[in-house]
């Protein structure tokens, strides 16, 4: 029995020590270099899959039952809360209740398996519902409102079109215009972003973005665009708003707008600090790609590879 | 011991009914989570039914068939429980290794997530306290006083439990079920400390005589104060000296007197810091006595046809026996030593075999006649078919001569042991 504890505590302090060091040592080495790639290409995969859904045939898609029904899977997974349909695919492994108690309602009407955190309710009383913070995560997988329809191009013209919510909050797609829906049916945009070439991110280019809608700032050296993270900073948003288009370094490590040194305050946590660079956009004076930069000027990126998705 | 293992199950079995198993092992993310779970639902199980079997009950001596069996379970389950208990945060942590090795890391980091903190505190008390236990050789009083911590582990585990959202959280059958096993494992562990601290329902004892009975043997005599404890030849009971020059914690010791004698005795080896305090102990010491318990006697079996097998100091037990053996028993007692000097009670053995002629003494030493084996004592025995063996001595001993017995034929039910080693 001895045996039995010293071979598990042996594998637990591995594992444990191999996960600590690559997960933290290693990680702080190299996430400079590779994030950059590895949000671009995670924008252009999910973005993709997103598109390859929503737009079928070409044709619009109306969020109705028996369309939600189709997606029931794990690996394909939409859900009616309250009436507003959600596609909680990339929130797999996420949950803190677990996989399985999500993948039960896939493809139904979970609202009361949501306010009842039982995936086997029948009414929305009784349970523990869920937090304000898991409903503020909710909100990230918001695909439409029930019968409502969606990647329609030719039939939403006049109508301000809510389409793909943010997958991942560095992809916000909102509130599409009508014009770039126009752009989108003929192709005239397709090459336009990309055509238009980079963005050097010096202060002057940093400065023009100083809006909640369009948020930019320096934090020791790197420049984040944190507007989709409005609404979700536990500190206000007040306190983000500003330092928009400016070198946030003092306020961030102080927690305190106003600080102009690095010393005194709070410093954010390390669980902050980890948020922090999915907003990462790039390195002071580096020159980089507009497809990067436009995700919260949003729908052009995604729009142009729906427009290559219907070349194909 | 089936009652451990339905205890245990029955929670995996309530959780496999809150989802379809399908789709808790759907993929590598699910399958781990899933392990994870279990890991943690049992392992949660099994230690609370430790500090359970840590309560010293005499219903417990009667069910396990003596407490010694109770504690060498005891440290079974507890080695069990805490193998699955490291396990359930590794299985847990697979599904966020596929997000990312950085979220993986943070998983592990304490006070990031307050229901996973109170969690990885109680690992981290739990592995350093059972190291205590496994890997260093701590003085027996600083190891008991340590392994006692061990239930503020198991309280910052239940917190971890209760607070943490998962199936305990959303099944309410599965949350008093646990809180049950908690609440009866907090119940009996005050009860022992209180039943400890006011020395109730424990008999109370003066010391009459010490002598050591050869280099390494002491001979405890004590005589009571008020009741007089009854026992079996066989059994053993927990002794507390009270007496400045000896701690204070309880220790168990075979009773080595027989059951009708007027005073009672034990027969200590010199084996440590504690058992060679004892000499310190004069006449008229306290004694609080907790016992007795133990299932270790000839009269418990089926057939009176009998062989004795004690090593070393494990000779107590069965000189108690030999000084009251019933008639129509008959005895083959083998008592093994190194050297002749180091056999204590040899004179009064072989009074007791000039008297009784189905009581035979055979004093082996293995200097002059080898190491003793279960084929010699079958040779020497004519036979061992029907009798009932007993063995008490060093664990080697009684490991290699059970193996060697079940070797040559014999029943294990008719091999009985003392774990003399808890």
């Amino acid at each position: 029995m001895k045996k039995l504890a010293s071979a598990s505590l042996f594998i637990f302090f591995v594992v444990v020590t191999a996960i600590l060091t690559s997960g933290l040592v290693f990680y702080q080495n190299n996430k400079d270099s590779t994030s950059v790639q590895v949000s671009g290409l995670k924008v252009s995969t999910i973005t993709k899959n997103k598109i390859n859904q929503l737009s079928t045939d070409g044709k619009s898609l109306v969020l109705n039952l028996s369309e939600i029904t189709r997606h029931n899977k794990q690996l394909d997974c939409w859900l009616l809360i309250n009436d507003n349909v959600y596609d909680i695919t990339s929130f797999f492994g996420s949950h803190p209740g677990g996989n399985a108690a999500m993948l039960s309602t896939c493809g139904t009407d979970a609202t009361d398996a949501y306010m009842t955190k039982d995936p086997n309710a029948a009414t929305t009383t009784g349970g523990k519902s869920h937090s304000s913070n898991a409903r503020n995560m909710l909100k990230d997988y918001y695909l439409g409102t029930l019968n409502q329809s969606i990647g329609n191009i030719s039939s939403s013209n006049n109508t301000n079109t809510t389409t793909v919510a943010n997958i991942d909050k560095r992809i916000s797609v909102s509130s599409t215009s009508t014009s770039s829906l126009d752009n989108t049916k003929t192709n005239t945009i397709t090459k336009l972003p990309v055509a238009s070439g980079g963005v050097v991110l010096n202060l002057p280019e940093i400065s023009k973005h100083n809006k909640q809608s369009d948020c930019w700032l320096l934090i020791s050296g790197k420049v984040y665009n944190i507007t989709s993270f409005f609404g979700s900073h536990p500190g206000g948003n007040a306190a983000m708003l500003a330092t928009c288009g400016t070198d946030a370094t003092d306020a961030y490590m102080t927690k305190d707008p106003n600080a102009t040194t690095t010393t005194g305050g709070k410093s954010h946590s390390s669980n902050a600090r980890s948020m922090l660079t999915s907003y990462y956009i790039g390195d002071v004076g580096q020159t980089i790609g507009q497809q990067t930069i436009t995700n919260t000027n949003s729908v052009v990126a995604p729009k142009t590879r729906w427009g290559d998705q219907e070349d194909d | 011991m089936n009652i451990i293992i339905i205890l245990s199950v029955i929670p995996v079995i309530i959780w496999s009914l809150m989802a379809p198993i399908s789709s808790r092992f759907v993929d590598i993310n699910t399958i781990t989570t899933s392990l994870g779970q279990i890991l943690g639902l049992v392992g949660m199980t099994l230690f609370a039914i430790n500090l359970i079997l840590a309560g010293r009950f005499k219903w417990f001596d009667k069910y396990f068939k003596g407490l010694d069996k109770v504690y060498a379970n005891h440290s079974k389950i507890g080695a069990i429980s805490f193998s699955m208990l490291l396990f359930h945060p590794l299985f847990l942590v697979v599904k966020y290794i596929f997000i990312s090795t950085h979220s993986a890391a943070l998983f592990f980091v304490p006070f990031l997530d307050m229901p996973v903190t109170w969690g990885i505190l109680s690992l981290l008390l739990m592995i350093i306290l059972l190291s205590f236990t496994f890997y260093f050789k701590f003085k027996y009083n600083v190891w008991k006083m340590s392994h006692k911590f061990i239930t503020v582990a198991f309280f910052l585990g239940v917190i971890h439990t209760m607070v943490i959202s998962s199936d305990i959280s959303r099944n309410l059958f599965l949350r008093y079920y646990i809180l049950l096993l908690v609440v009866l494992a907090f119940v009996i562990i005050i009860r022992k400390v209180i039943y400890e601290k006011l020395s109730l329902k424990r008999y109370k004892y003066k010391v009459k005589n010490t002598q050591l009975l050869n280099k390494d043997i002491i001979e405890i005599e004590m005589e009571t104060q008020g009741d007089r404890m009854n026992f079996n030849a066989g059994q053993f009971a927990f002794f507390v000296f009270k007496s400045s020059n000896v701690s204070s914690e309880s220790h168990p010791f075979s009773i080595s007197s027989g059951e009708s004698n007027e005073t009672l005795k034990i027969t200590v080896k010199n084996l440590g810091d504690y058992t060679s305090s004892l000499t310190n102990l004069i006449k008229g010491d306290e004694v609080v006595i907790d016992g007795p318990y133990g299932h270790f006697s000839y009269k418990n079996v089926a057939s009176n046809n009998q062989i004795w097998v004690a090593g070393g100091i494990g000779i107590t037990p069965f000189y108690s026996m030999a000084q009251n053996l019933g008639a129509g028993y008959k005895v083959d007692f083998y008592y093994s030593v190194k050297e002749e000097a180091e056999a204590v009670y040899i004179k009064e053995l072989q009074d007791i075999a000039i008297k009784n002629s189905n009581f035979k003494f055979n004093l082996w030493s293995a200097k002059e006649k080898g190491y003793i084996s279960g084929e010699l004592i079958m040779k020497n025995s004519n036979g061992l078919v029907g009798k009932d063996i007993f063995f008490c001595g060093p664990p080697m001993l009684m490991e290699s001569l059970k193996n060697q017995f079940v070797t040559l034929g014999v029943d294990i039910k008719k091999i009985h042991y003392e774990n003399f080693n808890f």
